[in-house]
């Protein structure tokens, strides 16, 4: 069915006040020139550190943030060209799962008002059948109706985040934006919850961005695989081929300290560089320094890094 | 033995009367092993770190058992040999390094007094020192890092600076609470290596508590398992790995996404402290439940120091 999703050249700048009292500022690249594509039914998945521009990314996609500049369009429609009142429509075809639970519910809703609010909202269901289709939004993250009239507070962390996706889920969205939505949880919760991913996936046909930093997690559920770092996107390939082959020192590094290998990071902070990951590379070479790498390659494997384009 | 735990159970007041937290956890740690206490949330194991220096609050009770250091009794000492025990032999490392650091007071001043108020030492020589143990942390520029204040710093340094503290007066023993949990990968694995390092120079104990299971495989020498205020399980590192016995540890580990990509969820939510169930406290999630596990509580199997297990598949 083609693509759901496409990102082009996505830039967003924050700026920093360099201390408490000072009038100078400095700008941040959270992103920098971003571009991505999501078909349908695929689950993409975007690995970096903190600070790597991942949650950045999805807030400018479902524009809860306005990016600087860059294209987006889903389903068709640009949607940075759009005003906020033509843009009501496509919103409920992308919602997002935030991290933590205990932050993204309001403790003072119960679970059929939250739930019911994206439904009343935008007019999907009339008000005398809400209570059967919560139940049944409710029945397909594995709950059922005894959760009703339950508040936040009352339910354990994966339950929270059971109804934080039965949310998400309520307005039938084409695409989901899930931000580390396991990384709050304990380990036998995570479990559950990305083999519940899992099976709404396949049952409802969901295109899902998958923020994770955890690799093992997102190697088990994701289909392709974005590695960020400082606001640019370093490596871009198939899971298969990211995690047999990975080709940027960055992911190289990542991976290998997911396996518990140790590597050796450069200790004394270099001069800032064209590339950015210029600072801690080991494998550095002067032509890193002068400009920056772009993303080149194959369509499923793609690196940013000069190491890889003159080999 | 630097650290014995006999039988512990402790319980605290809540508005249902007092509920047991731990119960009849025993477990020992010797000379320059690192023992790792893995457990989900709500399963004790922060309860029982603070237990060994005494530090838990006014409705926390010690209903039975002991904990000894180096053969003392930690609960029959005065409050004022306490003081020299906590942070000069054992010290522990928080998790959330942000608030366990002062924001205004700057990095070596706060170093500083561990030497000053313990030991009685004076400002210059004790600066000396907390530049000393700043570079034993992989400071590349601990003079820098001395006059900076916990802001100007990453989770990562703000953590090692903690360890800092922890080692300054040289300890045998540190208990570290999740120290990693609120760090990225890269810091994390910095701050892992700091700590194995430190471990095998100084010879140190270490009393590790995680649910990670990924740090505890690279980290640890023995491993106890801890579900409801209970160890269930007790091996050495490399058994374990290979072959966990309990339900509830296979679970945590296919979980954990650690056999193989295959994902099999333990069913079900830990139970609230006020629900326990009877018999066995891991029947209601476990697969392989018998009649038995209903209504008894299993006892060890195995030995001790070595590899058990509390589950009657394994007879009882």
């Amino acid at each position: 069915m083609g693509e759901v999703l496409s990102v082009r050249e996505l830039s967003k700048l924050y700026e920093v006040k360099k201390s408490l009292l000072s009038f100078s500022s400095t700008k941040i690249k959270a992103l920098d020139n971003v571009s991505l594509d999501l078909s349908a039914y695929e689950t993409l998945g975007v690995v970096g550190e903190s600070g790597s521009g991942k949650s950045t990314l999805a807030r400018c996609i479902l524009l809860l943030e306005r990016p600087d500049s860059g294209y987006i369009t889903f389903l068709g429609k640009e949607l940075t060209k759009l005003k906020e009142k033509e843009l009501r429509p496509l919103r409920k075809k992308m919602q997002i799962v935030f991290q933590d639970p205990y932050s993204s519910l309001n403790p003072r809703k119960r679970v059929i008002d939250v739930i019911a609010e994206p439904i009343l909202q935008f007019g999907l269901e009339k008000r005398e059948n809400l209570r059967d289709s919560v139940i049944s939004i409710l029945r397909s993250v594995g709950l059922d109706e005894s959760f009703l009239y339950k508040y936040p507070h009352e339910m354990s962390g994966g339950q929270r985040q059971r109804i934080a996706i039965a949310r998400a889920l309520a307005t039938d969205p084409s695409l989901l934006v899930a931000d580390e939505p396991v990384s709050s949880l304990d380990v036998s919760i995570q479990a559950q919850i990305l083999s519940l991913l899992l099976e709404i996936k396949e049952k409802k046909r969901l295109s899902i961005i998958f923020i994770s930093h955890d690799l093992k997690v997102v190697r088990f559920i994701c289909d392709r695989i974005i590695v960020m770092y400082r606001g640019r996107i370093v490596e871009e390939g198939t899971k298969e081929e990211v995690f047999s082959n990975p080709l940027h020192p960055y992911t190289k590094m990542l991976l290998s300290y997911s396996e518990g290998k140790p590597t050796k990071i450069r200790k004394e902070e270099g001069e800032k560089g064209g590339c950015v990951y210029y600072e801690i590379c080991n494998w550095r070479k002067k032509e890193c320094l002068i400009d920056s790498p772009k993303l080149s390659g194959q369509e499923s494997h793609k690196v940013a890094c000069f190491l890889e384009s003159t080999r | 033995m630097v650290l014995e735990i006999k039988n512990l159970t402790l319980s605290v007041l809540t508005e249902y009367g007092y509920i047991d937290v731990v119960e009849g956890l025993s477990f020992n740690i010797d000379e320059g092993e690192i023992y790792g206490l893995v457990g989900e949330s709500g399963c004790g194991k922060t309860v029982t770190a603070l237990s060994v220096l005494r530090l838990l609050s006014k409705s926390f009770r010690v209903k039975s058992g002991s904990i000894l250091f180096c053969g003392e009794n930690i609960f029959s000492l005065p409050e004022k040999d306490l003081g020299r025990i906590r942070g000069r032999e054992i010290s522990i490392v928080f998790q959330e390094p942000m608030t366990s650091l002062n924001p205004v007071i700057k990095i070596g001043e706060q170093i500083e007094e561990m030497f000053i108020v313990h030991l009685g030492m004076e400002r210059k020589m004790a600066k000396q020192k907390s530049i000393e143990v700043l570079e034993e942390v992989g400071f590349g520029n601990p003079e820098r890092t001395f006059h900076q204040y916990p802001h100007q710093l990453s989770g990562g340094q703000r953590q090692r600076v903690l360890i800092a503290m922890a080692i300054s007066l040289g300890p045998k023993l540190i208990i570290c609470d999740e120290p990693t949990t609120a760090l990225d990968v890269a810091s994390e694995r910095e701050v892992l290596d700091i700590l194995l390092n430190l471990v095998e120079r100084r010879r140190v104990s270490m009393l590790f508590i995680t649910h990670n299971l990924h740090i505890v495989e690279r980290l640890c020498h023995r491993i106890g398992i801890m579900y409801l205020g209970r160890l269930v399980e007790e091996q050495k590192k490399e058994s374990f790995f290979s072959n966990p016995l309990h339900p509830y540890s296979q679970g945590l580990l296919s979980s954990a996404l650690m056999k193989g990509e295959k994902l099999r969820p333990i069913r079900g939510n830990v139970p609230e402290l006020r629900n326990i169930p009877e018999g066995c406290k891991f029947h209601p999630r476990c697969d392989l439940v018998m009649d038995i596990c209903r209504t008894k509580e299993p006892k060890v199997v195995g030995k001790e120091r070595e590899s058990w297990v509390r589950c009657f598949l394994y007879g009882s």
